[in-house]
């Protein structure tokens, strides 16, 4: 079996802005460099999820709403490409709140090989359908996972048609032990989907257990409240 | 959408935070524990040392004639306390070189200062302390930190005491490394520290780019200045080709390696992941393997050093990995190295051909 020769070439490619947000019938403009130069960019759509815990997900067989200009092009050395992205095909029926896309902008020197490293830089656009727009997130319950090291899970949910970004500590637990607090958790910064779920989870401390109790807040608002 | 920075609104902060504050502590300012590592000399160890990191994250020089890196163990409340000398620089890190476990591993680069400590390769605590006294506590959560000479505490793996969760469980490959190459300070040791591949760093080594603390400086006329600062991501590879040479069938060719660079300025952070085309005429199989860069997160499949299976179009990408906040200026780098999760099949001779895709999207 043998490999092609290789030719040894750095890629690298900057988009902004990281993300996009656009109504029906809106457009924005990319910015794409490739301080290298010398490469060609192909960009494709793409549907996204994210999974529980708040990792994109691309979704290549979701149809997107979405129109984008130039779909290849090429880049010289410290070249700049502006691209359009328009939010062009949402269907009349689509409800309202937030549905995410991803323009996927995919980079390749020029050299023709058959084997190649690409690199990839995903933007998230996300198009937001006009009409009630309810921003919701809620604790779905909270429970202590056994297997392993014991780590406490708390379930979150975005009930709202919108997506919504939580800052750190957003989600925190306050473990109790005879009415003074043990410890505090906080959550790391994370993004929930409309209509998505998420888990949070923490390592418990050891010295945490029987009689103990673990009080969940959302925004400071006590949400649930478990015995350990 | 945009963030907006006024340089008009950071110089007036500064301004009322001279008049205002009293003068950051010139001898405790911004002293902090940036790497523990306890694995030194045990078997299949990186370095042949334990040791302590200390960064100045203050805008001035600090003397650390006075101060002690002290240790006790996960549950114990004796500690055994290292003096320091000399004086730590402004952003500037300080490396305790401390006992030996056996004879694997690295030398250390040359430390600042040296110690007999035997520090417990998973679970400890380790304080920074304004005294040549030893500590007594450490029984409970929050004991050290209520100490006044106390200036910086970590208690990783089982440790009793620590800041608000304790931190990561630690070997003899893995460090507890603070998290925004070496500035993360939230208070909280589960959040700021990471298990990663050690790194330690002396007072030789390239200055911390933390935010700049509090100026000293007196006041002076104010212009408005601001400027769009756009999110922006990308994304560098070392590498756009790869090239495994002549090889045979029922042996596994050596690892390829690739530098996965990631830069962005949006605290949301991002999310690196790869698949590949199949093989053709007939697909091999390709995996990957990768360090994370401090601050950010492996992906599940590829803890410990692991190789994993590249996932072949249309199956979902494989997670190489997360970060969680911005990247310093010159990126997050993942040490990728791409190989073969087996020895090849008995397939027939000719050139063998695929792509492999790595994506970074913000999250």
């Amino acid at each position: 079996v043998i490999a092609e020769a290789a030719t040894v070439a750095t890629l690298r490619l900057s988009v902004a802005p990281q993300r996009l947000l656009l109504r029906p019938k809106e457009s924005a403009v990319l910015t794409v460099r490739a301080p290298a130069g010398g490469v060609d960019v192909a960009v494709g759509l793409a549907g996204l999820t994210l999974d529980a815990r708040g990792r994109p997900r691309v979704e290549d067989r979701v149809p997107t709403w979405l129109e984008v200009r130039p779909r290849r092009f090429t880049l010289g050395a410290r070249g700049t490409a502006s691209l359009r992205v328009a939010a062009a095909a949402v269907p009349a029926t689509a409800a309202a709140g937030d549905h995410s896309f991803v323009v996927l902008l995919a980079v390749t020197d020029r050299a023709q090989r058959a084997s190649r490293i690409l690199a990839r830089v995903g933007i998230v656009v996300a198009v937001r359908v006009p009409g009630v727009l309810r921003r919701r997130v809620e604790v779905v319950r909270a429970s202590i996972i056994r297997t392993g090291r014991r780590r406490l899970r708390v379930l979150i949910a975005n009930t709202g048609n919108v997506d919504a970004w939580l800052p750190r500590g957003r989600v925190s637990v306050t473990l109790m032990r005879r009415g003074s607090p043990l410890a505090v958790l906080r959550s790391a910064a994370r993004r929930l989907l409309a209509h998505g779920r998420g888990i949070i989870e923490w390592a418990m401390p050891a010295s945490a257990g029987g009689a103990d109790t673990a009080q969940v807040l959302l925004a400071r608002r006590l949400a649930y409240r478990l015995r350990l | 959408m945009h963030r907006v920075v006024t340089c008009s609104l950071a110089l007036l902060a500064a301004l009322i935070l001279s008049a205002a504050a009293p003068a950051r502590d010139a001898t405790t300012g911004g002293l902090l524990i940036t790497q523990v590592y306890g694995g030194g000399g045990n078997s299949g160890a990186t370095y042949q040392n334990d040791y302590v990191e200390l960064l100045n994250t203050g805008s001035a020089s600090v003397d650390v004639s006075g101060y002690t890196v002290q240790y006790a163990t996960a549950t114990g409340t004796t500690w055994q306390a290292v003096p320091l000398a000399g004086t730590i620089a402004a952003g500037h890190f300080y490396l305790v070189q401390l006992a030996s476990g056996g004879t694997a591993g690295a030398t250390l680069p040359t430390p600042d200062a040296t110690g007999t400590t035997n520090v417990a390769a998973s679970g400890g605590k380790i304080a920074l302390v304004h005294s040549t006294t030893a500590l007594t506590c450490g029984a409970s959560a929050g004991s050290c930190s209520a100490v006044a000479v106390v200036t910086d505490l970590i208690g990783y793996g089982t440790a009793t005491d620590f800041e608000t969760t304790v931190g990561p469980a630690l070997d003899s490959t893995h460090a507890a490394l603070r998290a925004g190459g070496g500035c993360t300070d939230t208070g909280d040791n589960g959040t700021d520290f990471i298990a990663a591949s050690p790194a330690p760093r002396t007072s030789g080594s390239a200055a911390a780019a933390c935010s700049a603390a509090a100026g000293t400086g007196s006041g002076s006329a104010v212009a408005a200045v601001s400027a769009d600062v756009q999110p922006a991501l990308t994304l560098s590879l070392d590498q756009s080709a790869l090239a495994f040479g002549p090889v045979l069938t029922g042996t596994t060719p050596p690892r390829i390696p690739e530098r996965v660079t990631v830069i962005s300025n949006s605290a949301t952070g991002y999310a690196l992941s790869v698949h590949r085309t199949a093989f053709t005429p007939a697909d091999l199989p390709l995996g990957v393997a990768a360090a994370a860069p401090a601050g950010a997160a492996l992906g599940a499949l590829l803890g410990g050093g692991a190789m994993a299976a590249i996932p072949v179009t249309p199956l979902a990408d494989l997670l190489v990995g997360t970060g969680s906040s911005t990247t310093p200026a010159t990126g997050d780098v993942w040490s990728a190295q791409i190989g073969f999760t087996g020895p090849l099949p008995p397939v027939a001779p000719g050139r063998y051909q695929a792509n492999v895709v790595f994506t970074v999207i913000g999250r």
